[in-house]
């Protein structure tokens, strides 16, 4: 079948033949298959999903990493093997430079649909993610477990006094709150140990009842449970970043109201059961601990990992992992094929590849060689000059200079029949220089359109306005990309081709 | 003045038309001669000149039935029908008295001052063949790579036909067809590289599959037409570059070399050969070859350059030969001594003797004669192993 199919092609598609895309692209099927299915099968556990190891894997990740790399080298090896048989374009066949372009589009989704091999073992996994999480995630159970940790002391330094509603901190996150130019004491950033450890009076509580003067008998120096002020922020879920769970808690805790924290934990424990947590808590025993020595915490839950196979003492659970799990569940469910990260390196790699590749094909090896190994020379050279120079974006922008030096040069010597060594060498330069040129441009523009503050008299002013485009580009990084990978392949279109074309024919010195 | 046209395009046609018919006709002679391998080879030009697959399949059905046995190729029925049928076809024909190129003052020089080819001048027409000939490292190679346009030259001007057909250069050189020396490395098998070459000119499917069998059965290739590079002698290798040359139809074939693979009977064979494709009624091209073998390439060249240190010291054409010469010059081997010689020929105008490189040079004042010459030898008994008149050949100019 294969062979006939060759047979066909050579004798009328010679492009599609020469560039061996048929074999490309069956190898490439193939192996998007079996890399599809093994990812599939490679896990029954929805515990795999919380906890990424490869415990939980059927397959080695590290092995299948290595086969994949190693069958892709093999690959694109025999593919250059016989790819670079052939160069009508070197021999001076009747080529024009559509034919060009359609090669390097060949060239292009042949890298691509190669590299991407291992992805499908991604998305095999994804597939039979939303196969196993199917029906367990339900938004309220983020409420649940938000007002249920209030009870559960597995991350002890939350009920720290220092952490408390009316510790230091915290004021500063209520000033920060109706003022978010304060950046006075106890801001985050300019906080210290013996400022933050005093006890603030309890107008700075607004939301909660203040605390008990603390006394001999009902004080705990270090931990309360009536400290805990914190919140489990799932963002991308519920943006409330505040919620009143810490108030709810403190009146149950003070009001003694017994049931409904063992309501909580109960549910607490059901969810943890969905979601096939680990766990051996006892809602009865927490909620008496909860009142035990007035508030009193001993030495906190113990919170298990994944690779614990015992489960050490009552009342210890995977808690950091539950807290994580409807959050990952949920991306589950909105991820695709197209939206699972990686996407953007994946360009990268074929469109950097494809240029090195096409650079080779289109010129000859000697300004091809130079090219390469002179990148690295130049490379070392910015490196130097940019250890030399006192701004950093001075390098940024020399960079940017020699690029569009690169394509001037380029255009002029070939223009003018000069120099091939030198022109093909600025030619192919030119192209290595634009495969970042856009992001480049783009953070550099970022970097000089942000707010600037400074903290002057505990309030911070604002030195320098945002502009509108910094926050564009800071949200559209993906976009930003897309247009770079756009701009590359516009630029090898419309330029570099036609340059390559007419270099190619030019004359030696 | 419509008339007139019709008349003259008539005529054209019909000048066309009975010059493919002599070349059936010298086609049958072959055969009925006994010159069966050169009859085939020029019956399949004959085909290739028709440019119909109907002539190019039924060309090869006679070759493969008979399977390869010229003689039986020859006596076949069906062979005398396809060359009548043939003759009774009209073809797209390509005048050949159009100049293809033409160079003048074209000189280079490299940048490390070593080397330099000196200014030339000569002009090229379809379906002839211009020999340079030259000791090694006297610019043989970079005379033909500036006229493939991989080299610039530093003054002068080439200037090619093509230039008016061809938008760019790049195009411009895909007529150029260039075989260097060492035959690059081709890989998978010969067919393949074939079929992939006739591919790149647009020929499709059933024509192209045709036009390769006929070109390896041209030139000799049909046993090797499935091995690759690392099985067939560097002789074929060569061969198969010619067929892929071939193929691609071109203006101008430039070949540096290419008798230096070659064997003895292949070399006369292949350059007969391209001479003759040279000059087909409806592809001519023009060709420029390089070559130690002076006497090879004497016989089929219009014209041949020997080039010292980059001086195009002679150039001829070797139908002018009898016009431009004057002296006499022969070359002799022969057992005796020098004092022998010299007294063979004292009677007959000998000027000077040369030993060189074996063999005797001996140079004939204006009233000699070659009659005279051989009534010496006859009437010496001088022992004569080989003698050859040098006069108009550039072998004179390798002389020390």
């Amino acid at each position: 079948m294969l062979n006939l199919s060759l047979k066909k092609t050579i004798l009328s598609k010679p492009l599609i033949w020469n560039t061996r895309v048929v074999q490309m692209l069956v190898f490439a099927i193939v192996f998007h298959l079996i890399y599809f299915l093994l990812g599939y099968s490679a896990f029954n556990d929805i515990r795999y999903l919380y906890n990424h190891d490869s415990d939980f894997e059927f397959i080695s990740k590290i092995g299948l990493h290595l086969t994949a790399g190693l069958v892709l080298f093999i690959a694109v090896v025999i593919w250059l093997f016989h790819y670079l048989r052939n160069n009508p374009f070197k021999s001076f066949y009747p080529v024009n430079k559509n034919y060009l372009r359609k090669e390097s589009l060949l060239v292009v989704f042949i890298f691509f649909f190669t590299i991407t091999i291992y992805h499908s073992y991604e998305y095999g996994k994804l597939i039979k993610s939303r196969k196993v999480a199917k029906g367990i995630y339900d938004p309220k159970d983020i409420d649940v477990i938000r007002q249920a940790v209030c009870f559960l002391p597995y991350e002890l330094e939350l009920f720290e006094r220092q952490n408390c509603c009316d510790s230091a901190i915290a004021r500063s996150k209520r000033y920060k709150a109706i003022d978010p130019n304060y950046c006075g004491p106890g801001n985050t950033y300019q906080s210290n140990y013996e400022e933050n450890d005093q006890v603030v009076t309890p107008e700075y509580a607004p939301e909660v009842t203040p605390l008990p003067q603390p006394t001999e008998d009902n004080y705990v120096k270090e931990y309360n449970y009536l400290y805990y002020c914190s919140n489990i922020e799932y963002f991308s879920i519920d943006n409330r970043k505040t919620l009143p769970v810490h108030s709810t808690a403190k009146r149950w805790l003070l009001g003694q109201h017994k049931d409904s924290i063992k309501q909580a934990l109960k549910a607490y424990i059901k969810i943890a059961n969905k979601y096939k947590i680990r766990h051996n808590l006892d809602a009865d025993e927490l909620t008496a601990m909860c009142f035990a020595n007035n508030y009193k915490i001993e030495s906190g839950l113990e919170d298990i990992y994944y690779d614990q196979e015992i489960l050490p003492d009552n009342n210890s659970a995977e808690f950091r992992t539950l807290n994580n799990a409807p959050l990952r569940l949920l991306t589950l469910q909105k991820e695709s094929f197209f939206t699972i990260s990686m996407w953007e390196v994946y360009g990268y790699i074929t469109l950097g590849l494809s240029v090195l590749l096409l650079s080779f094909r289109f010129t000859r090896f000697k300004p091809w060689i130079v090219s390469v190994l002179g990148s690295g020379v130049v490379f070392v050279a910015f490196a130097i000059i940019a250890n030399m120079l006192i701004d950093e974006y001075d390098i940024v922008y020399f960079y940017l200079g020699f690029t569009v030096l690169c394509i001037i040069k380029a255009i002029q010597s070939i223009q003018s029949k000069k120099n091939k060594l030198h022109s093909g060498v600025w030619l192919n330069w030119s192209a290595f220089g634009l495969s970042g040129f856009i992001p480049i441009i783009m953070n550099l523009i970022y970097d000089n359109t942000g707010e600037i503050r400074r903290c002057i008299n505990e309030y911070y002013v604002v030195v320098r306005e945002e502009s509108p485009i910094h926050d564009w580009i800071g949200s559209n990084w993906d976009l930003i990309n897309a247009g770079n990978f756009t701009f590359l392949i516009l630029y090898f279109f419309m330029l570099y081709i036609p340059l390559a074309y007419k270099w190619q024919a030019n004359p030696s010195e | 003045m419509i008339i007139q046209n019709n008349t003259s395009a008539n005529f054209l046609l019909f000048a066309h038309m009975s010059e493919f018919r002599e070349k059936i006709d010298e086609v049958s002679n072959y055969f009925k001669n006994g010159d069966y391998s050169l009859g085939k080879r020029r019956m399949i030009d004959c085909a290739l000149d028709t440019a119909q697959t109907s002539f190019f399949k039924r060309c090869l059905d006679i070759i493969e039935q008979h399977n390869d046995n010229d003689s039986a190729i020859a006596s076949a029925q069906e062979t005398a029908q396809f060359l009548a049928d043939m003759a009774a076809i009209s073809i797209n024909n390509k005048s050949t008295s159009d100049t293809l190129m033409e160079i003048k003052n074209v000189s280079k020089a490299y940048a490390n001052g070593n080397f330099k080819i000196s200014p030339l001048s000569f002009q090229l027409r379809y379906g002839e063949v211009v020999g340079l000939v030259g000791e090694n490292g006297n610019g043989k190679t970079t005379l033909l790579r500036l006229l493939s346009r991989d080299l610039k030259e530093d003054e002068g001007t080439l200037s090619f036909k093509a230039e008016k057909e061809t938008n760019s250069l790049y195009e411009l050189r895909t007529r150029l067809v260039y075989i260097p020396q060492r035959v690059p490395k081709w890989y998978g098998s010969l067919m393949d590289n074939l079929h992939f070459t006739l591919s790149m000119y647009d020929i499709h499917n059933e024509e192209n599959v045709l036009r390769a069998e006929l070109i390896i059965a041209r030139l000799g290739l049909r046993p090797f037409k499935n091995l690759g590079w690392n099985r067939i002698s560097s002789g074929y290798r060569t061969r198969f570059e010619l067929a892929k040359a071939l193929l691609r139809q071109p203006e101008l074939m430039l070949l540096d070399e290419p008798l230096s693979n070659l064997d003895i009977i292949s070399q006369q064979t292949i350059l007969q050969d391209l001479k003759h494709m040279s000059g087909s009624i409806s592809r001519p091209f023009g060709i420029v070859l390089s070559s130690q073998q002076l006497y090879e390439v004497e016989k089929i060249s219009d014209m041949v350059i020997f080039l010292r240190q980059g001086v195009a010291q002679y150039q001829f054409k070797t139908t002018e030969q009898s016009e431009t010469t004057q002296s006499l010059i022969y070359e002799l081997e022969t057992d005796a001594t020098r004092e022998e010689v010299v007294n063979t020929f004292n009677n007959c105008g000998l000027e000077s003797i040369n030993f060189n490189g074996g063999v005797y040079v001996l140079h004939f004042n204006n009233s000699s004669s070659g009659k005279a010459i051989f009534a010496s030898i006859s009437s010496s008994d001088l022992p004569v192993r080989y003698i050859r008149n040098i006069t108009n050949s550039s072998r004179r100019f390798f002389i020390q």
